[in-house]
């Protein structure tokens, strides 16, 4: 058996495609792919795979992690080209790396995403003013957000530690870019659908894209595909 | 290109309207000589599991001259999205509105589904009545089961086609291609399309009705066919099986490869609409199925494949064939599944192999609950049959069983419901005996529906069971169908009944349909959008009487209002088959006994044809 782990990207319209039907698409690519993927054992046999945490609906990624148990070696490279031959448009792969250990699950390890938000304010006359309510909202103790509880009902979330860093950039054409890093993984998270409803001012709607995931441990931050190195 | 993406991100399920899947085919639209749509009336999830229209979708595209492209009925918040933003009913694959293709083609599984059929009309910018529509309008067609009697329809659709599709598609689009070129009006095209056999333009014919409200004639204008026969494909072994599906994102009902084993069913169940117009048996052979399923496993990369037909058991190799399946593909992680099991037919064995090892629950369909009722439907099947397949399943592992049923059959009487609830008992107690040790693990679930006369089908002059009948009957059976182990589902009584009116209705009742459209009627076959109320009331406000069409025993000598519509079957069979009904006389498959003159073979001059060999003529 060889682990390898993917990165690979979500675009386009992609972005409506809910993360359990990217699970079950990915068995399909990978069997048109014809690649020798190891299945559990038992009645139900499913092939072993292992995704990352899950995508929002509506945002798009260019940093989705796979991971994949094949019952032999082979190339990297052809792994790559194989896939990128039968995935549908929107979906891509980037890079693969084999797992020279065992690894740990995507989801134990990751716990930073990065999110990009494109023309939050394209329709708006002072762009300032969003400037300025993204540090209103970072001055705050609290922010509540507001969740589906379990059995029903909804329940209130103070999610202002999820919010761990945020920097503007400059794109010419399309006004200022934010580029949001947030705390996702076991401890807990904000959804960028949540993020924009904190505003307080009018906002356009913007393109989100997901741009990073990391694994944080307080001092560095690595890629997962360099924890398979 | 019709903009939706700020749309698409604030409705449920926004994969269902994207496209882009793996397998799609997305033609050039400037270059495409004719553009079609093929509609289904309902959602992405159930249209895009329809057989039919992937086989058309494929013929279509694999020609260099034409384009086919997918729409399906967009949900209520969809659909409130596109009327609030004035934005028109698009195409999955360039996004088009439904008005900008020169044929748009809706296919007819249900009854329930025709308020859609008119919303996708309007939502898609094209005027509901065919005779509003001019040259500047796509021409609409329509096929499927329920072109054997589109009256109710009829006003809203230019032609509908009677058969198999692919054996004309090519033919109309021809025309029409060569009608773009000339500039024929619209009225011209459809004098073009009648001469196609197996095309059915309504407007060519005149029905009067006597005072009482039946027929009085249908008169054909000069030059059409008095009758139109239905087409079919005579050698199916030759035609061809697509070698590409599209593989969609999202969970639709049947999200397998469907491999056509066969068409037709000549079981001859005196009920069943399918087994008399898909006639005669067709079977592929085994070697050519599996090449097709090699090629499509390839390229959908799906895990999964049903043995599609009318009732795949009764394919005559279907050992050979499972085995040879088995064999190449069960180390590739393949499940095999049988979609209907027949009682008389059931190899526990097979059964077992199908299921892929896991036993969670099998169904069979009795259909009725006495061997007497069994008869008068032809369904040979007897107790003991029954009961030996449910031991077999028992003993092969299996702890519930599925039991369907038919309620208000001909002749049906309190007894033949009261078998219904003995024989899931029987067959409940015969269960706990071979479990012994969890008793309370056998599980026998009824499904009991409510029995729609269809047109073409040897019932077309019985009369449906009243509401307050089956809700009588329902009652009936639930007092005598009680204790753990045993559940009922049943199907509501009110949808049975409306699809009885305009399974057997006439013209009139377009006036119905577009009435509880307009009063907001759609998804009539979703339990949760099902409006009885507007439904009655437009019945009220159109002066026409539902009974009349449901619940009236028809004479042999009345003129039906599908008369001119012809599926093959002769009407001395059918009125035959209904007399032989009362007498109670089983009639044979003409598979494995002589031919019983339904009149299908020398009228189309065609044969049934087994995987085997040659069947008898």
């Amino acid at each position: 058996m060889v682990d390898y782990r993917l990165r690979y990207s979500k675009q386009g319209e992609l972005r409506f495609i809910s993360h359990l039907d990217l699970v079950r698409g990915f068995e399909r690519i990978l069997r048109r792919a014809g690649l020798p993927v190891a299945y559990s054992e038992g009645y139900n046999p499913h092939p072993k795979l292992g995704f990352g945490p899950a995508l929002p609906l509506g945002v798009e990624s260019v940093a989705e992690y796979l991971d994949m148990e094949f019952t032999r070696s082979v190339d990297p490279e052809e792994i790559i080209a194989r896939l990128n031959h039968v995935m549908p448009p929107g979906l891509r792969a980037l890079e693969l790396v084999e797992a020279a250990r065992k690894l740990k699950p995507l989801t134990a390890v990751i716990n930073c995403a990065v999110y990009r938000y494109e023309g939050l304010a394209a329709g708006q006359d002072d762009p300032e003013r969003i400037r300025r309510e993204v540090e209103r909202l970072w001055k705050q103790d609290t922010l509540l957000v507001t969740r589906k509880a379990k059995g029903g009902g909804t329940k209130n979330l103070n999610v202002r530690g999820f919010l761990k860093n945020w920097q503007w950039l400059e794109q010419p054409g399309s006004g200022p870019v934010l580029c949001l890093e947030t705390v996702i993984g076991n401890q807990g998270t904000i959804r960028p659908d949540e993020f924009l409803r904190l505003f307080a001012v009018p906002i356009d709607t913007p393109r989100i894209i997901r741009t990073d995931l990391w694994v944080d441990d307080g001092i560095n931050r690595v890629s997962p595909l360099a924890l398979c190195r | 290109m019709i903009q939706i993406e700020e749309i698409l991100a604030r409705v449920e399920k926004p994969s269902r309207y994207t496209g882009g899947e793996w397998g799609m085919v997305k033609k050039d639209w400037t270059k495409a000589q004719v553009r079609v749509a093929l509609a289904f009336p309902d959602l992405y999830e159930v249209g895009q599991s329809h057989l039919g229209l992937r086989l058309l979708y494929d013929q279509i595209n694999q020609h260099p001259d034409y384009l086919a492209e997918r729409v399906y009925a967009p949900w209520i918040d969809l659909e409130d999205e596109l009327r609030k933003a004035a934005k028109p009913l698009f195409s999955l694959e360039s996004r088009r509105s439904l008005a900008e293709f020169d044929l748009v083609g809706f296919t007819l599984q249900y009854e329930l589904s025709y308020t859609n059929i008119l919303n996708m009309m309007d939502l898609g910018g094209i005027p509901l009545a065919a005779r509003e529509r001019g040259s500047e309008h796509p021409l609409l067609i329509a096929g499927g089961p329920g072109a054997y009697n589109p009256e109710p329809i009829a006003e809203f659709f230019d032609l509908f086609f009677l058969g198999e599709g692919e054996e004309a598609i090519l033919e109309i689009l021809a025309v029409l291609a060569r009608a773009k070129r000339a500039g024929l009006s619209k009225a011209q095209v459809k004098k073009e399309l009648s001469k196609i056999p197996g095309v059915y333009v309504p407007e060519f014919y005149e029905v009067s009705y006597h005072q009482d409200g039946t027929l009085a004639g249908i008169r054909a204008a000069e030059g059409v066919p008095v009758r139109v026969t239905k087409r079919i494909v005579a050698d199916l072994e030759q035609c061809p099986i697509p070698e590409q599906q599209i593989v969609p994102f999202t969970d639709i009902v049947h999200d397998r490869i469907m491999l056509e084993l066969f068409r037709g069913c000549t079981r001859g169940c005196r009920f069943c609409q399918a087994g008399m117009i898909y006639r005669p048996v067709r079977e592929r052979s085994v070697p050519t199925l599996e090449k097709a399923l090699d090629k499509l496993l390839k390229q959908t990369g799906y895990g999964e494949v049903s043995l599609t037909s009318l009732s795949s058991s009764d394919y005559s190799e279907i050992r050979q064939l499972v085995a040879r399946l088995m064999d190449c593909y069960s180390a590739e992680h393949v499940n095999i599944s049988l979609p209907s099991l027949r009682i008389d037919a059931f190899p526990a064995d097979l059964a077992e192999r199908f299921q892929g090892g896991r036993k969670s629950s099998l169904t069979f369909a009795p259909e009725a609950g006495t061997e007497r009722m069994r008869r008068v439907i032809n369904k040979g099947v007897t107790r003991e049959d029954m009961l030996s397949a449910a031991e077999a399943a028992f003993r092969g592992g299996w702890q519930r069983l599925k039991l369907y049923f038919m309620m208000g059959l001909p002749t049906e009487t309190d007894e033949d419901i009261i078998g219904i609830a003995e024989l899931a008992r029987e067959v409940l107690n015969l269960g706990k005996g071979i479990w012994k040790q969890r008793p309370h693990a056998v599980q026998v679930s009824v499904s009991v529906s409510v029995f729609v006369p269809k047109p073409h089908t040897p019932f077309q002059w019985r009369p449906q069971l009243s509401l307050e009948e089956v809700e009588r009957r329902q009652r009936l059976l639930a007092d005598h169908l009680k204790g753990r182990g045993l559940e009922l589902h049943w199907h509501d009584a009110r949808t049975s009944w409306l699809e009885g009116v305009f399974a057997r209705g006439d013209r009139r009742l377009a006036a119905v349909v577009k009435t509880a459209w307009e009063l907001g009627c759609r998804f009539d076959g979703w339990a949760e959008h099902f409006r009885f109320d507007l439904w009655l009331e437009a019945f009220r406000r159109s002066g026409l009487e539902p009974d009349f069409y449901a619940n009236r025993q028809r004479s042999y000598t009345e003129i039906l209002p599908w008369d001119h519509l012809d599926a093959g079957v002769c009407k001395e069979f059918l009125q035959d088959e209904d007399r032989r009904a009362e007498a109670g006389l089983l009639t044979p498959d003409c598979r494995q006994a002589a031919c019983s003159a339904c009149g299908v073979c020398p009228g189309l001059q065609v044969r049934p044809s087994l995987a085997g060999g040659e069947g008898r003529g």
